[in-house]
């Protein structure tokens, strides 16, 4: 018997629905299971962020304490007049005290800008997740809603090629 | 020992190179599922076929492409934002150490380049 040309319309193997059935199955189960795995991966990213970002605002609220004794120690510096053993006011040395309000302000100033630094990071993780999200949601149509609608037309036509293999038996 | 080159070559031609943890898990799976769905030409041929390698096959296709892409793009994006927020934890982060500027080129070409290399060096 002659193969079929193009032209002719023919189903080589009846079981072939049944097979592209198991086929699309398969693929919506195993790819469910792969797209959990990529959210899991994902969330724990970007808790990681969330968590980093949360250890720099406490980095820059301790800092910010420490610039405020700073402050307070350096103010109390200026503030208390000394006396020379004559009973003379005399200048009184505050570099110390200049000294540590300088590194605290320093401080201050990396934490604030580490964290400024962070929030950037996280502005980009969001556009990277948006377009990430996007393209997951066509994605999860495909295998929620298209797919199972093609499985629905392929046992129709199971159902078809039975009855037509029923009328010739 | 000719035998076993022959045998690695052919194990690499079957096997699909590793691309990242997230998206090499798709590999089997899509493998499978695209290679049964071209052989749908060669055994059935209806209206509905033609319907099906349009509706299914391509579309399917088109759709998976996109989204392991993405998968790619995130990790990629994600581990290098990772890495960088991983060294802000650091103790003398922003104390004018240099960032590693070789580690940022999959960032760099996605345009968040301006984000490292305007970052102001705090050495002091």
């Amino acid at each position: 018997m002659a193969k079929p040309t193009k032209k002719d319309a023919y189903i080589e193997n009846p079981d072939i629905f049944i097979k592209l059935m198991n086929v699309i199955d398969s693929f919506i189960k195993q790819n469910n299971d792969n797209v959990t795995k990529v959210d899991e991966w994902v969330f724990d990213v970007e808790n990681e962020l969330q968590k980093t970002k949360e250890l720099l605002e406490q980095r820059l609220s301790d800092a910010r304490i420490k610039l405020e004794n700073a402050d307070r120690s350096l103010q109390l510096c200026l503030d208390i007049p000394t006396f020379d053993s004559e009973g003379r006011p005399k200048q009184k040395d505050c570099s110390s005290e200049k000294s540590a309000r300088m590194r605290s302000k320093r401080q201050v100033d990396v934490a604030q800008k580490n964290l400024n630094s962070m929030n950037e990071l996280l502005r980009y993780a969001q556009r990277f997740a948006k377009k990430y999200n996007d393209k997951k949601q066509k994605f999860m149509h495909l295998l929620d809603n298209k797919l199972p609608s093609n499985i629905n037309e392929l046992h129709k036509h199971h159902q078809i090629m039975q009855e037509y293999q029923n009328l010739n038996t | 020992m000719a035998n076993s080159d022959s045998n690695k070559r052919n194990n690499s031609s079957n096997k699909i190179e590793s691309i990242n943890p997230l998206v090499d898990p798709f590999h089997e799976p899509c493998f499978v599922f695209f290679k049964e769905l071209d052989k749908v030409e060669d055994m059935w041929n209806d209206s509905a076929s033609n319907s099906f390698r349009h509706e299914v096959t391509e579309y399917s296709r088109k759709t998976t492409k996109e989204y392991l892409e993405a998968v790619n793009n995130i990790f990629e994006s994600y581990s290098a934002i990772l890495s960088e927020a991983q060294k802000l934890k650091k103790w003398n982060a922003g104390f004018g150490q240099w960032m590693s500027f070789l580690d940022l080129s999959v960032v760099a070409e996605r345009g968040i380049s301006r984000l490292f290399f305007n970052r102001d060096d705090h050495r002091f």
